[in-house]
């Protein structure tokens, strides 16, 4: 149905309707300087090489026949492959709006600073839903792959912070409920892990530090994944602190009794 | 006035009048509407201004380009009627808070 209610005074439509004219006008007139090349501009002189007719030569004899096809598939692959992103994309979007509205009321989940919670549309949750599980992947991949490529433990740690953060910040972990050892547990963890390994070498014979031969991946995979999980929790408990301490408005605000800056990483 | 320039001020006159639906008017599916056209007006213009290659057929570069363009326009239309329909659920109005 048409809507007929007026927007804005006259003198603003007025302008914004010059405006339109203005750039239609423009646009037509760019276009009329443009003319298209007659293909006898074309075949006459040499230099004037044309898209087209690279893509012809290109096409011709080849595999795929169409040239419209060869472009969108095989010269422009790249931007085939990122609109079907976006169409991903859009899709996942449209789901983080209304696969999490109905079960929570704007202001119904409990907020870290006592407000009103701001994630009343439930994009966030459906985000967290959907991004918490890849990145975890992700992050034991960056932690695996460090062997051979760039990775390794501070990389897997620092997506596994965010993955921690963004629990913290979708309310999925609350850093106000009771001290749990686990998370100070997993902070300390890849310290002791790491000087365990290198006095261990000590006590098999070695030096300090000096990883008998054989025995270098082994125990360096372990390291690196104990580092991850250590870099990831001290990260998150930082941030869980600050964010139980000050609030998502950064005014302070008063900790209730027994919960101190232990954060909650599960 | 060849075929491909009365196309192409088509374009230009669609762009025109898609930039108003967006802007001048409240109702958020006009703005939805008036996106819409107004891509369907760049599409225009791109295909019409396709240089003709060396053996007369058009350049298939844009006609690509514009393809690729439906697809996004399209994506991205349903994203915004889904925004538009959480909107309308919140606010019980299918407009903007600040145009209400």
């Amino acid at each position: 149905m048409a809507d007929i209610r007026r927007f804005g005074s006259a003198f603003v439509r007025g302008v914004a309707g010059l405006a339109c004219v203005v750039l239609g006008v423009a646009l037509g007139w760019l276009t009329r300087s443009l003319e298209p090349r007659s293909p006898e501009t074309l075949r006459s002189d040499p230099s004037q090489v044309e898209l087209a007719t690279l893509v012809t030569q290109a096409t011709e004899g080849g595999e795929i026949a169409h040239e419209i096809t060869a472009v969108l598939l095989d010269f422009r692959g790249y931007d085939t492959l990122l609109e079907v992103a976006v169409l991903v994309l859009a899709l996942t979007s449209a789901w983080g709006l209304f696969v999490h509205a109905p079960d929570r009321a704007p202001g119904g989940t409990p907020s870290i600073g006592g407000e009103d919670d701001v994630d009343a549309s439930g994009i966030l949750d459906g985000l967290v839903d959907v991004v918490a599980p890849v990145a975890l992947l992700l992050a034991a991949y960056l932690g695996w792959t460090g062997m051979w490529a760039p990775g390794g433990a501070f990389q897997a740690g620092a997506v596994l912070a965010a993955v921690g953060v963004l629990l913290i910040v979708a309310h999925r972990i609350d850093p106000r409920r009771g001290y749990t050892p686990l998370p100070d547990l997993a902070a300390v963890a890849g310290l002791w892990i790491f000087l365990g390994v290198a006095l261990g070498t000590m006590v098999a014979g070695h030096r300090f530090l000096e990883y008998p031969a054989g025995w270098l991946k082994p125990l360096v995979s372990l390291i690196e994944a104990s580092l991850a999980i250590s870099i990831a929790a001290i990260l998150a408990t930082l941030f869980a602190g600050a964010y139980a301490a000050f609030g998502a408005d950064g005014d302070t605000h008063r900790t209730r009794g027994g919960s101190d800056a232990g954060g909650g990483e599960a | 006035m060849s075929a491909a320039a009365l196309y192409a001020l088509a374009g230009a006159a669609l762009v025109a009048i898609g930039l108003h639906g967006i802007t001048l008017r409240p109702h958020l599916l006009v703005k939805v509407i008036g996106y819409n056209v107004m891509g369907t007006g760049v599409f225009l213009l791109l295909v019409s201004l396709a240089p003709v290659g060396g053996d007369g057929r058009p350049d298939p570069v844009p006609q690509a380009m514009v393809l690729t363009g439906i697809v996004v326009a399209v994506s991205a239309t349903a994203f915004a009627l889904a925004l538009v329909r959480r909107l309308e659920t919140l606010t019980h109005e299918p407009r903007l808070p600040e145009d209400s």
